[in-house]
């Protein structure tokens, strides 16, 4: 257990591609909180966030606290306050948690956070990957289909549609409901490859997951890949633990995410 | 190096563990009223990877259980998933995932027939386990589902702690489920152990699995009394 007491990669560097444009004449002022910080409205694109890259499933993942609001990662003993937005932890950092301090099981119980999330299944876009609950996925979806997802989703929904207690993680595993990845534990995506090579393998899905962030404000997601290098296709000789998303945010306090 | 590390992590695990498991005797199982079972073999020619001989690395086959006669049945048909034929079913990775028989719950095997089941935990022994809680109150903190303890959601109760990287299933002791069966009756049920012959430590990946031992006591006369000596 002396792994997970290894000093983290949390503060690895974290490569990131930030093109924001601010879209200001297009939004009406919101209501919600003033804005500190000097990210401003726009998309950011992550590659690589290292979370737990020494995980093993033995135990919970260290998990990977994410402010959405400053685009960075946060520490752990900041876990009761509002500087950050999303948690990815449980088994291989394969769950997506919100910061809310008067939700029981969020791991900002006791602290100022606001947050939920939400997740988008769109029915176009799962038509062309996903067949149905408790059943493999048709293919490996598109990285196409991920950008598209992402910018269908135009608005967040009402705040009473938000999860705060409940994280989203795989799908249909073990009991689990709707997720953003597909686990394929007997490797039955692709039954003529050897089951040690594709077995045990996540699969991430184009499903947009809306953000409340702990601040108030809105904020809309898309994980590419949980494995080094974000592989297209990824078998288990990928390494697990390096996170690659996109994702949006806006700042006015609007729940507007039509965001270029 | 993770494997090692993990395996080692779980022998010291045990090690902590190991003289109150000594203490823990198969005969102590029985009471005189509860029905006790041994090593009921669930899917046993699934496998969660390759190199177990024998085995092939596919979804196991879910089986159903009926407290009355301690019936075991295979039958997957809508037909007998919707009937009041089975109490609990035992499904998923290593059978572990124990569903009570539900016809109103849309995850549950039993979806759309007439099982009144309900699950909730009490962290307590079996045996200091003497009443039920009221169907109110079971409704309210239903389970659903009982398996792997914290997923998918931190507040499902589960009756093991699994390790995909060794692939060991560790029993949660002194946890008890209380149950509403398929005909709506009251009972209890202590979940065991996935392991062939009940040891108390498992080291060895290939240690035969699943094969449950598990005990429960229904409650026949309808009242919420679920003493057992």
């Amino acid at each position: 257990m002396n792994l997970r007491t290894l000093p983290l990669l949390l503060w690895a560097i974290i490569s990131l591609s930030a093109c924001s444009s601010g879209d200001k004449d297009e939004i009406e002022p919101g209501t919600g909180p003033v804005d500190t910080t000097i990210v401003k409205t726009g998309v950011y694109t992550l590659a690589n966030v290292a979370a737990d890259t020494v995980a093993n499933s033995g135990s919970q993942a260290k998990p990977l606290y994410y402010s959405l609001e400053d685009n960075k990662v946060i520490p752990e003993n900041q876990l009761q306050t509002a500087n950050w937005d999303i948690a990815f932890n449980g088994t291989y950092n394969s769950n997506i948690a919100c910061n809310n301090g008067k939700a029981l099981y969020s791991p900002g119980y006791g602290g100022p956070g606001k947050g939920g999330i939400y997740l988008v299944k769109d029915a176009e876009i799962d038509a062309q990957y996903y067949d149905a609950p408790n059943k493999p996925i048709k293919n490996v979806p598109a990285r196409s289909l991920f950008d598209e997802a992402f910018t269908k989703v135009k608005v967040a929904p009402a705040d009473d549609q938000f999860q705060t207690n409940k994280v989203i993680g795989l799908d249909y595993f073990s009991g689990s409901e709707d997720g953003w990845a597909y686990y394929d534990f007997y490797g039955q995506l692709f039954p003529d490859k050897p089951a040690d090579s594709v077995g045990h393998v996540s699969y991430t899905l184009p499903r947009t997951v809306i953000v409340r962030t702990a601040k108030g404000n809105y904020a809309k997601l898309v994980v590419y890949s949980v494995y080094k290098g974000a592989p297209m296709l990824p078998t288990r000789s990928y390494k697990p633990g390096y996170i690659s998303f996109k994702y949006a945010i806006q700042k006015d306090g609007t729940k507007i995410l039509d965001i270029k | 190096m993770h494997t090692r590390t993990a395996l080692l992590a779980t022998l010291l695990l045990f090690a902590a563990c190991k003289k109150e498991d000594n203490n823990v005797k198969k005969d102590t199982y029985e009471d005189g009223v509860s029905t006790v079972i041994y090593d009921l073999a669930g899917d046993t020619e699934a496998s969660v990877g390759e190199g177990a001989d024998g085995k092939v690395m596919r979804p196991f086959k879910p089986f159903f259980f009926r407290f009355n006669g301690k019936q075991q049945s295979w039958d997957s048909s809508a037909t007998n998933r919707q009937s009041n034929s089975w109490d609990i079913a035992f499904t998923d990775v290593y059978n572990a995932l124990v569903y009570p028989n539900s016809g109103t719950d849309g995850r549950n095997p039993g979806y759309g027939g007439a099982g009144k089941g309900l699950i909730v935990m009490v962290d307590k022994p079996y045996a200091s386990v003497t009443q039920a809680p009221t169907e109110a109150e079971m409704k309210t903190n239903n389970l659903g589902f009982v398996g792997w303890d914290g997923y998918p959601q931190p507040y499902n109760d589960g009756w093991y702690f699994y390790s995909l990287q060794t692939h060991l299933a560790i029993a949660i002791r002194n946890r008890t489920f209380v149950l509403l069966t398929a005909e709506g009756k009251f009972a209890k049920l202590e979940l065991i152990n996935v392991y062939k012959g009940n040891p108390p430590a498992v080291t060895d990946l290939h240690w035969p699995a699943p094969y449950f031992t598990f005990r429960y006591f229904v409650q026949e006369d309808g009242s919420r009394n679920l003493k057992t000596p």
